[in-house]
Parts: structure tokens; sequence; C-alpha cells
């Protein structure tokens, strides 16, 4: 085998090794800011976990313990997020979505709304809705879920997961 | 949170392979080769509107139809967010084939649908073709309404009766060509004719085969299409690939291999949280938000067991 063809073949090995690997491990091959953001991000989504689990019901609800995961998220909102997106920053694998940088002071905002529900949950986290708020519908989309009701530890959580989804929507290619 | 201009881009879902200059030409070509041998083997009754019959009794319940409206997105669509009245004219729908707006559903007699009979509107949302006999673009998911029942139909009609009249003229929407040759759309039709029925004597399963396969359209975005935009129904629910506007597969095989059960779907469809505490972004969260988040928790548990049940 002539050297030529020989490292054809290591390149080509090496693509597909590479290429696999990266699909493989779950922010594998991301380093610097995209890798420390994906840490950031993975951190706040196994808090959010056993929060929905706590207001599903599936575990047994802790004021306590809502008010740890809040925390971890409050720690990885506004200003701690923002950091870790500097303007380009889109290396492999990385799923950010190139708008961040045209709409920045939206996207910030929304890293400020995390901080702030997540700071709302954790101080409300002894106050339960006393039932789930019932939806109204009308023919209008404007008037939608209608009646308001009291802050609970139940509806920051919901305004909470509504803006990591929000977030996701606009600047994270999924 | 509901900017309504996010259902724009869902329609690039709907349409969302990027279709370049050659393949258009290419597809010109073979919508009219297809469309003259079609109307070469037509059957002279397909090519006018098929007078559906609809008993006008029994009366069409209001709330059911308000219900319809909104887990069916006709009022995602069909509204703009920055008219308070709703119900006049979408937010652009862009596409590969050009931008759609949703027309104006009101009672406006002259913008709207005031004019219009409970056959027209039947006509309309189930067959896709208009009081003039004109066909509707897919961009209106019709080929999955199709599966309505009369009585889902009057509900609906009753609510759409329910709104105001406005008179605002819906921005005509901008298509380029060749799917501006609407003498196609006939074809097309008869290529997306769905045979969705699945035979099951369960009252759970078929509500859920309702909710995803004809309300919910799921398969809008969760099936792939053909070169000419119809379904291929031999790939239902597995999935469109990334670069073409992709949703993932959600059939049973799928959702299973996902960790997936049917209370944590119910949960996901309401909340847009997922087993693992990541959310969804993209398309879904639209759905879920401006849908199944408003379904009775029972109609999201019917669809979380019909998608796990169904091979
Ligand atoms: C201000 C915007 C914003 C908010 C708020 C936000 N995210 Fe993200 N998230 C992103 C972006 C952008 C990415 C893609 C980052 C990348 O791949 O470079 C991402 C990625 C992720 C990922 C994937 C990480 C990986 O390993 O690839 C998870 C999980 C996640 N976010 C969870 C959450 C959760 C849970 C919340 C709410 C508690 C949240 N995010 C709030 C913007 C946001
Ligand atoms: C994905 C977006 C979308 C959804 C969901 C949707 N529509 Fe539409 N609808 C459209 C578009 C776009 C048109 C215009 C199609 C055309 O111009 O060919 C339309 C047209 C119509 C028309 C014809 C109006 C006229 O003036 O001719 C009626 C009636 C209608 N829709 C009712 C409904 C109902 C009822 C539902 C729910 C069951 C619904 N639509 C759901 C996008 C949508
Ligand atoms: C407008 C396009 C669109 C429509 C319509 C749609 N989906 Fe989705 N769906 C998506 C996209 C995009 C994702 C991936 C979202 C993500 O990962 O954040 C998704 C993800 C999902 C998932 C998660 C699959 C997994 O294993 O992670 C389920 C379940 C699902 N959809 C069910 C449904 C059901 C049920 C309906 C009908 C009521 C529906 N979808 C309608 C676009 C759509």
């Amino acid at each position: 085998m002539g050297i030529a063809m020989k490292s054809k073949l290591l390149a080509i090995i090496s693509f597909v090794v590479f290429g696999f690997s990266t699909q493989l491990m779950a922010h594998g091959g991301a380093t610097g800011v995209v890798k420390e953001r994906m840490e950031q991000m993975s951190d706040m989504k196994n808090a959010l976990k056993i929060l929905s689990d706590m207001f599903r019901g599936k575990s047994d609800y802790d004021v306590q313990q809502v008010r740890t995961q809040a925390k971890i998220i409050n720690n990885h909102a506004g200003d701690a997020l923002t950091q870790f997106f500097p303007e380009g920053s889109l290396t492999a694998p990385s799923e950010a979505n190139g708008k961040i940088w045209q709409q920045w002071a939206d996207f910030s905002a929304l890293a400020v709304q995390l901080k702030s529900a997540s700071g709302s949950l954790g101080e409300a986290a002894g106050q339960r809705a006393v039932a789930a708020p019932e939806v109204f519908l009308t023919m209008s989309m404007q008037a939608a879920p209608a009646k308001a009701v009291a802050p609970s530890a139940d509806s920051y959580f919901k305004t909470l997961t509504k803006t990591c989804s929000a977030c996701h929507t606009k600047y994270r290619n999924e | 949170m509901s900017d309504f201009n996010k259902q724009a881009s869902s329609l690039k879902l709907i349409f969302g392979w990027r279709v370049g200059a050659f393949l258009k030409l290419l597809s010109l070509i073979v919508i009219l080769i297809a469309t003259l041998l079609y109307y070469l083997s037509m059957n002279p009754s397909m090519s006018h509107r098929s007078d559906s019959v609809i008993a006008i009794q029994p009366q069409g319940d209001v709330a059911n139809g308000a219900y319809l409206a909104r887990i069916s997105g006709c009022i995602a669509c069909h509204t703009d967010t920055k008219n308070p009245s709703g119900l006049v004219s979408g937010a652009p729908l862009k596409s590969s084939f050009g931008v759609f707006y949703a027309p104006n559903l009101s009672a406006d007699k002259e913008w709207g649908i005031g004019n219009w009979s409970l056959a027209d509107f039947s006509t309309a949302v189930r067959e896709g073709v208009s009081p003039t006999g004109e066909h509707y673009y897919p961009a209106f998911p019709y080929e999955f309404f199709s599966n309505f029942s009369d009585q889902d139909i009057r509900d609906l009609w009753a609510a759409f009766q329910s709104v105001p009249a406005n008179a605002k003229r819906a921005q005509s929407s901008e298509i380029d060509f060749p799917y501006n040759l609407k003498f196609s759309l006939p074809l097309w039709k008869r290529l997306y004719q769905l045979d969705n029925s699945v035979n099951t004597d369960q009252l759970q399963l078929q509500r859920g085969q309702f909710l995803v396969e004809v309300a919910g359209h799921c398969a809008a975005c969760h099936t792939p299409r053909n070169i000419l935009g119809a379904l291929q129904q031999d790939q239902w629910l597995q999935g469109v690939i990334a670069n073409e506007g992709g949703a993932p597969p959600i059939t049973k095989e799928a959702l299973l291999l996902n960790g997936w059960d049917s209370a944590d779907l119910a949960y996901a469809f309401k909340t847009g949280i997922k087993p693992d505490g990541d959310v969804f972004g993209a398309k879904m969260q639209e759905i879920i938000e401006q849908g199944t988040q408003f379904m009775s928790e029972a109609d999201r548990l019917a669809m979380a067991d019909y998608l796990l049940e169904i091979e």
C-alpha cells in the first residue's frame, strides 16, 4: 500500500471514528465556552427534572429541595448564562443559533427572566396552588388562558419552564 | 411568549424541504405531465366540488367547537396577534412555495365567512374546496380534517359564527411559480387522500386516533413528504430528517426506545417538559403552547396511549 493510499485510509478512518464519537457523547467534542455552557445547561436540566417530578407528584414535594434546585438554576441565569455566549461562538457541535447576536437584547432579557422566575420560585416554594387553574376557551387567541391566578410555586414553575422553552424555540436548533 | 409569528415558521416545516431552482423546474414538469394524465383519466364528476350533504340538525355545540378550533390550530393559524379582534388573518406562513396568509374567518359578510352556509364551511374544511369551487392549497391542512365528523363540523361552525364580524381584508398570499398554477391542485389532492382508519373498538384509542391523526394533524410535521409534497404513507410518523425541517419519529417503536411512557407523554404535552428535564423547543413547543396544553387531561392521555399502542 502506497503512502498516499495509507494516509487516505487513515483520514477516512479518523473521520469515521471522530464523526461517530461526536455523535455518541452528549456534548462530546465541545471545547471552551461551548462546552462550558452545555454543562451549565445540563445542570439546569437535572435541576428541572427534580423539580418537575415534585410538581407532577411523582416524588414528594419538599420545600427545601425546591429552593435548592431553584437556586442552581438561579446561579446559572442572567449574566452567568450570557457570559458563555461570546459573539459568533458556534463551533460544532453547538446547537446555538446565530440569531443570538442579532437579537442580543432579547436573548439577554430571557436570561434575566430566567433569573427572576427561578428567584421567585425559591421564595414562593412554600405556597402551592390550591387547585390547577381552569382554562376557559374562547374563540380568540388573545384571551386564551384568561383566568388570572394568585402567584404560587406552581405558577412560577410554569413561568420558569416557559422561559427555557421560549429561549430554545428562538435560539437553539433542535 | 405567544408570538404567533412562530406559527409562520411551522409551515416551513410542513413544506420545509429546500426546493432549489432545479427541483422547481423538475416538479413543474412532473406537475404538468401528471396533471395532463390526470385530466385525461378523470371521471367528470371529480372536477366539480362534491355536493356533500350535511344536515343542519342537531345544533352545533359552541363550547366543543371552540375546543376543537383551539386544539386543531384553526385559531393559531388564522389569528393575527397584532390585531386584538383576532381570526382575521394569520401571520405570514413562509414556505418554499411562497408566503401564505390564512384568511379572515370572522362573520364579516365581505371579507370573512359571514355569507357562507354550513355546507360551504363543511366543503372547505373537509374537502379543501371554496364556495366558488376553487381548491385550497394544503397550507390549510384540510387533508387531515377530512375525517372530522358531521357533528364536529356543526360544532366548529357554531363556534365560528360566534366570532364578531371584522371587516378586514386578509393579505393575499404570494405564491411562487409554478405552485401558483392552481390547476394542478386537484391532482395534488388525489395524491393526498389519506387512509388513516385504524380498526379499534377501544374508545380510548379511537379518541387518541382522532386527536393525533385528525384534529392534531401531527403527521404534518412527523411524516416525510415526496417531491410533490404528498405525505409518504409508508413512513407514517417516522420523522423528517433535520435539514428538511426535522421532526423526530413518534412511532411506538421510537417512543419506547426513547424511554417514553404514557404518563410522561401526557405531561410533556401539557408542559413541554421531557422526562429528563430538558424542554421542547422548535416547532413542537408551539404545538404544545397553542394546542395540546389546552386539551383535557383525558385527551392528552388518549393521545399518549394511541401513540404507544398503534403499530
Ligand atoms: C437565554 C436563553 C436560554 C435559556 C433561558 C435556557 N437555555 Fe438551554 N440552551 C440555550 C442555547 C442557545 C442552547 C444551545 C447551546 C449550544 O449548543 O451551544 C441550549 C442548550 C440546552 C441544553 C442542551 C445542552 C447540551 O448538552 O447540548 C439543555 C439540556 C438545556 N439547554 C436546558 C435548559 C433548561 C432546563 C433551561 C431552563 C431551566 C434552559 N436550558 C434555559 C439557551 C437557553
Ligand atoms: C397550518 C395553518 C392552518 C391551520 C391549522 C388551519 N388553517 Fe384554515 N387556512 C390556512 C390557510 C393558509 C388558508 C388559505 C389556503 C389557500 O389560500 O389556498 C386557510 C383557509 C381556510 C378557509 C377558507 C377561507 C376562505 O375565505 O376561503 C377556512 C374556512 C379555514 N381555513 C378554516 C379552518 C378551520 C376550521 C381550521 C381548524 C379545524 C383551520 N382552518 C386550520 C391555514 C390554516
Ligand atoms: C409544526 C410541526 C410539528 C407538529 C404539527 C407536531 N410536532 Fe411533534 N415535534 C416537532 C419537532 C420539531 C419536535 C422536536 C422538538 C424538540 O426536540 O425540541 C417534535 C417532537 C415531538 C415528540 C418528542 C419525540 C422524542 O422522542 O423526543 C413527540 C412525542 C411529539 N413531537 C408528538 C407530537 C404530537 C402528538 C403531535 C400532534 C398533536 C405533534 N407532535 C405535532 C414538530 C411538530
